[in-house]
């Protein structure tokens, strides 16, 4: 690796690092600022103040918030991501708890959608105009036409309650990932496919392509060793954007779904202010997505060296 | 003989055959038998139920929640001391016996032969623990109001207990009856409310937070072993995928379905739903302390100007009656007041009187919609009521978090919500909703004061004896009908969707979803 | 590859430039998807801007002794077409009216976010160095963050309207814009033309907005009319949430969120109506994005 993009990576991390301690910032102040108390989430409705006063100190948030902000982040250094003022267990170990669950469906949503929609981008591409094309991107148009919880709730009125074909709700077996892959996944598949059809059609037109073809070059090597190398960019910079709307498209699905992951775990922190929960998701989150980017950009380098670092 | 069985049409193969398939029958019958009765004398649990709850427990501590969902699943792995039968009679459980001693002493005798799930005695000492960590500092405890006038509790013997308490405690039975005991050795380790031992039906296999908690049968149960050999409790909050999952097969019993999907449900084949009134009171609550609720005729001309019946019929579908009292049948105390009839020219009149002209008041209504069944509808229908007698009425649906924010700091004109009165005892239902007291103590968040009224409530709370209670309460709510702080609605019928096949489920008028004698057929 | 700038910069300077404005326009009106697309979302604006004439109720009026009824040919009721929602109100009427809250949300949301992203985007990639990470950092963080957070948040302060909602929106979409942009200023930053101008003389803000941002143009188009599809999903998944415009306004997201208790009790209109609504909108608007990309695509830079 030359130095220049050894500088480049480094500046990447530090920035990455700086991004994290920004939202963790954010959200910290944002979650305590905003109207809602825990302590009166988790009393009964109508307690006194004396009450709620008392429940807030045992829930630490009595302090100014610098000094709970300084709190968090030292335990933060010992990896303590505070206790659940729900549950009253470790944060942390709540989200690792469910993590794996959400990661299991955001995968299955991925693969599905390198399986399904990319090859059919690709074929409508290669074959313009033609019905495949017409009715791939037809298809694709209404899945990003439908809300993704009514697709959902349709879908567990057709196949689970009318035909009983598949569950209803949980995520014990292989059947259970069927409808909620499908929910979390239609509106991601509609994207690449569209995407990945016109990125390959400007590929192809380039004049490289042209080029080789008028050399003889077999299509298909064409095809594989040039086209698709360029064409990826654009899919692979979406898709890393598209990460946070399948975290938020994840809530909805597990919702639904009642789905054991992470998306359903920080929607009940959110309403009952559970800060430390919500807080080590977005953390989490943030780190994924900052880290997914990195990643991204690095492949960015190597898919189209003509793009410089300064 | 052998030739008498050879005319029956017996060889002397197939006689053989059939005399040993005969004895083998007649003695795997008695084996099986034998062991099909376990020592309590009843079948060996079998089955599992699931059941479906809307609401999460969260907590396995029953000091640390206020939520039905959590009184639900801790009524399956804990024992209170006593409890409610259906007939609304007090029940003993783990107390066998229970006299009071003076006005703030009671004395319990406890059963014996008790023992946690994890092997653990239940004695005295149990007792103390639990009830004096609800009302310590240090614990993270919901219910420390509940408990207020609790003072210690002496361990006399291993099986006798003495409750003292700083001021007479009427209703200690009542709420007595929400707290599971736990032991006392065993509860002080770190991790215990991970997955806790209590002494009930079931003991808790499984638990993955937010999601469900999975029980097997306690076979040595005290009351006799359960029926059902596990029993799991799922949260599912969206209440279409509840039903769904009901009719679907993956659960046996669901809560709080509403009336409309109820008829999808009776529709299906293979189950059914059962209905119970229940403890809970709709209202919509005033800010009596600033206008234009301060005014009781415009508390009263609201009252007036909402056809509860047509909420009933046409939102509801006829599952759910007409409040004639703050508290719902099935309290301790209830005394039946008379309705306010829906007449909109007594409504016009009262606001009238009370300076309002048409067009006016102009106020709003906060409401938080996933809470109750039907209450943002039910709440459009009001303001469409109010309009006819010349009130403006604005709904805003917003969450939880900030309905009570509202209600806490006054930021509203009335506000729609739900009491239940979890403990089934009129002081539950008055206390903490219409007492002004000092502000600071008992946060009365209408901010109606009336000093008869907390009188009243004061008197129910310091006596022991029955009768006198329900005198006062009577008196009590006869001053409450009249003032209107609340805007009376209706008491929601309890709706469960129940697998045909399942038998014993018992629903509690507190929306407890007991399951705790149910089987499978 | 022509350098020329692309359609729907400045005005045509030469007859030439008229006539290949004129002929792109023509292109665009012969071109299938445009004409189905663009039919179908007049379609809706139409009936957004008609709908005091064509609803047959007060989208507000309740009768909740005819609640839940279902549409005219299961009832032989031609009084409510659609039928009727939980407090009695016309469906019709409320999807008509609530095309007027969805579509003005989506517009006013693309206008903000389009306009948004695409200064920060440019500033982004004509000064690389420093606002250019600072720009991407921030997009970092917004996309990191979720959108149901920030819309909470947003609800909780200010109450649930519609500036919020379009606050919410508008902050969850600009940076497609400004990415979009950026890219695009970043390959076209060493061109021969754009030197040419610095060497004539011409100052930064001149070569950002003359030369620059013409050349963004239709990419932008296209993702701004795909953007708009966005915005009304999105409005429609806030109200799953509880976080879209306050009852009793219709829109067609609330009527969704909720609708959605029905369905399992066999209300199918309740929900079919407005989903339909949004989808054949949505469909609308990317059948048209499609086709724009379509026809402006001979003249796109490679971006």
């Amino acid at each position: 690796m030359c130095a220049a993009v050894k500088r480049y990576i480094f500046r990447r991390l530090l920035h990455s690092a700086l991004t994290l301690l920004g939202i963790t910032l954010f959200t910290f102040v944002l979650l305590r600022l905003v109207p809602g108390d825990p302590a009166r989430l988790i009393l009964p409705e109508n307690a006194p103040p004396a009450e709620v006063s008392h429940m807030r100190k045992l829930l630490g948030l009595d302090e100014p918030l610098y000094v709970q902000y300084y709190l968090y982040m030292r335990d933060l250094a010992r990896a303590d991501f505070g206790t659940s003022f729900q549950y009253s267990v470790p944060a942390i170990e709540l989200v690792l708890e469910r993590l794996p669950e959400t990661i299991r469906l955001s995968l299955s949503a991925i693969a599905l959608t390198v399986a399904l929609a990319v090859p059919a981008g690709i074929v409508a591409a290669v074959r313009r105009q033609t019905l495949f094309d017409f009715g791939a991107m037809l298809a694709a148009i209404f899945g990003q036409s439908i809300p993704n919880f009514w697709l959902g709730l349709m879908l567990i009125l057709l196949f689970s309650v009318n035909m009983h074909w598949l569950p209803v709700s949980g995520a014990s077996t292989w059947l259970h990932y069927v409808l909620p892959t499908i929910t979390l996944a239609a509106y991601l598949m509609a994207l690449v496919a569209r995407l990945t059809r016109s990125s390959m059609l400007e590929v192809l037109r380039q004049d490289y392509v042209r080029t080789a073809r008028a050399k003889g070059l077999a299509q298909r090597v064409v095809l594989w060793r040039h086209a698709l190398k360029n064409a990826a960019i654009p899919i692979v910079t979406v898709v890393g954007m598209q990460i946070g709307t399948l975290l938020g498209g994840a809530v909805v699905t597990e919702t639904i779904f009642n789905w054991p992951g992470i998306g359903k775990l920080v929607i009940e922190a959110i309403w009952r202010r559970d800060y430390p929960i919500v807080q080590a998701v977005l953390l989490l989150s943030a780190f994924a997505f900052v880290a997914i980017n990195l990643i991204v950009d690095l492949l960015y380098t190597y898919l189209d060296p003509r793009i410089r670092y300064q | 003989m052998v030739r008498k069985l050879r005319d029956l049409g017996l060889s002397r193969r197939g006689f053989l055959k059939g005399s040993a398939a005969a004895v083998g029958a007649l003695g795997l019958g008695v084996a099986r038998k034998a062991s099909a009765q376990s020592a309590a004398g009843r079948p060996r649990p079998t089955g599992e139920l699931v059941v479906g709850l809307s609401e999460d427990w969260q907590v396995l501590d029953p000091a640390a929640h206020f939520y039905i969902a959590a009184y639900t699943v801790h009524s399956h792995f804990y024992d209170p001391l006593v409890e409610w039968d259906e007939q609304g009679n007090m029940v003993p459980m783990l107390a066998e016996s229970w006299k009071s001693l003076d006005d703030r002493t009671w004395e319990f005798k406890l059963r014996r032969g008790v023992k946690f799930h994890n092997g653990e005695p239940f004695t005295a000492e149990s007792v103390k623990f639990t009830l004096e960590r609800i009302i310590d500092p240090q614990v993270k405890s919901a219910q420390a109001f509940l408990w207020a006038p609790l003072q210690s509790v002496e361990v006399k013997d291993d099986h006798t207990a003495i409750i003292r308490t700083k001021s007479t405690f009427g209703s200690l039975l009542s709420t007595m009856t929400m707290t599971g005991m736990l032991p006392a050795k065993a509860a002080k380790e770190p991790g215990f409310f991970a997955k806790p031992a209590g002494t009930g039906a079931f003991r808790i296999t499984r638990v993955v937070k937010g999601d469900r908690i999975e029980m097997e049968a306690n076979t040595d149960w005290w009351k006799g072993q359960p029926r059902l050999a596990k029993l799991t409790f799922r949260f599912i909050v969206e209440a279409s995928t509840r039903a769904a999952s009901l009719l679907g097969g993956e659960t046996h019993v669901v809560d709080r379905i509403s009336p409309d999907v109820m008829r999808q449900i009776e529709r299906s084949a293979r189950h059914t739903v059962a209905r119970k009134r229940s403890v809970e009171s709709q209202i919509i609550g005033f800010h009596c302390g600033k206008k234009p609720f301060s005014d009781v005729r415009v508390r009263q001309a609201f009252n007036y100007g909402v056809d509860k019946e047509a909420l009933v019929k046409d939102i509801l579908l006829g599952h759910s009656t007409v409040a004639d009292a703050p508290m719902a049948p099935d309290v301790f105390g209830y005394a039946k007041q008379q309705p306010y009839p829906y007449d909109i020219a007594k409504a016009k009149a009262l606001l009238k009187e009370a300076g309002y002209a048409d067009g006016s008041p102009e106020v709003e209504l906060i409401v938080m919609k996933g809470t109750y069944i039907k209450g943002l509808e039910v709440s459009e229908a009001i303001a469409g009521h109010l309009a006819k007698i010349g009130a403006k009425v604005k709904v805003n649906d917003m969450e939880v978090a900030r309905h009570r924010e509202a209600r806490a700091a006054g930021n509203f004109d009335f506000y729609f919500a739900g009491w239940a009165t979890m403990t089934r005892d009129a002081d539950f239902a008055l206390w903490r909703n219409f007492h002004a007291g000092e502000a600071t103590i008992t946060g009365n968040q209408l901010r109606y004061a009336n000093k008869d009224v907390d009188k009243l409530i004061e008197q129910g709370q310091q006596t022991i004896d029955p009768q006198a209670r329900k005198r006062v309460y009577a008196d009590a709510q006869r001053l409450i009908w009249r003032d209107c702080p609340w805007l009376f609605l209706y008491w929601p019928e309890l709706i469960h969707g129940v697998d045909k096949r399942v038998r014993g489920f018992r629903q509690e008028p507190n929306n407890i979803t007991l399951v705790r004698d149910a089987w499978l057929e | 590859m022509s350098e020329t700038g692309a359609v729907g910069s400045a005005q045509p300077s030469t007859p030439a430039g008229a006539e290949r404005e004129g002929r792109a326009l023509r292109r665009l009106l012969r071109n299938r998807m445009v004409l189905v697309g663009g039919s179908l979302v007049l379609a809706m604006v139409l009936g957004a801007v008609f709908a005091p004439l064509l609803a047959s109720h007060d989208p507000l009026q309740q009768e909740t002794a005819n609640r839940v009824k279902p549409p005219f040919w299961e009832t032989g009721d031609l009084s409510h077409p659609l039928g009727t929602d939980p407090v009695g109100r016309d469906v019709l009427s409320r999807v008509l009216y609530g095309s007027r809250i969805s579509l003005t949300l989506g517009i006013v949301a693309v206008l903000v976010s389009g306009a948004g992203g695409t200064l920060l985007g440019l500033l982004a990639g004509y000064y690389e160095r420093h606002v250019g990470d600072l720009v991407m950092r921030l997009a970092d963080v917004q996309l990191s963050f979720p959108v149901i957070l920030l819309a909470i948040s947003v609800v909780a302060v200010v109450g649930r309207s519609l500036p919020a909602l379009v606050a919410v929106l508008a902050i969850s979409g600009w940076v497609v814009y400004a990415r979009t942009v950026r890219g695009s200023v970043l390959s076209l930053k060493e061109k021969d033309f754009i030197e040419a101008g610095r060497a004539l003389g011409s100052g930064n803000l001149r070569i950002l907005f003359r030369h620059i941002l013409p050349n963004c143009m239709a990419p932008l188009l296209v993702i701004a009319t795909v953007q708009m599809a966005t915005m009304i999903i999105l409005e429609s998944g806030l109200s799953f949430f509880g976080l879209g415009t306050q009852p009793p306004t219709p829109s067609w997201g609330g009527m969704l969120a909720e609708g959605r208790e029905y369905l399992i009790a066999g209300a199918w209109w309740l929900t079919a109506f407005p989903g339909l609504a949004i989808s054949i909108t949505v469909l609308g608007i990317n059948l048209l994005g499609d086709g724009l990309r379509d026809v402006l695509d001979p003249q796109l830079q490679n971006y």
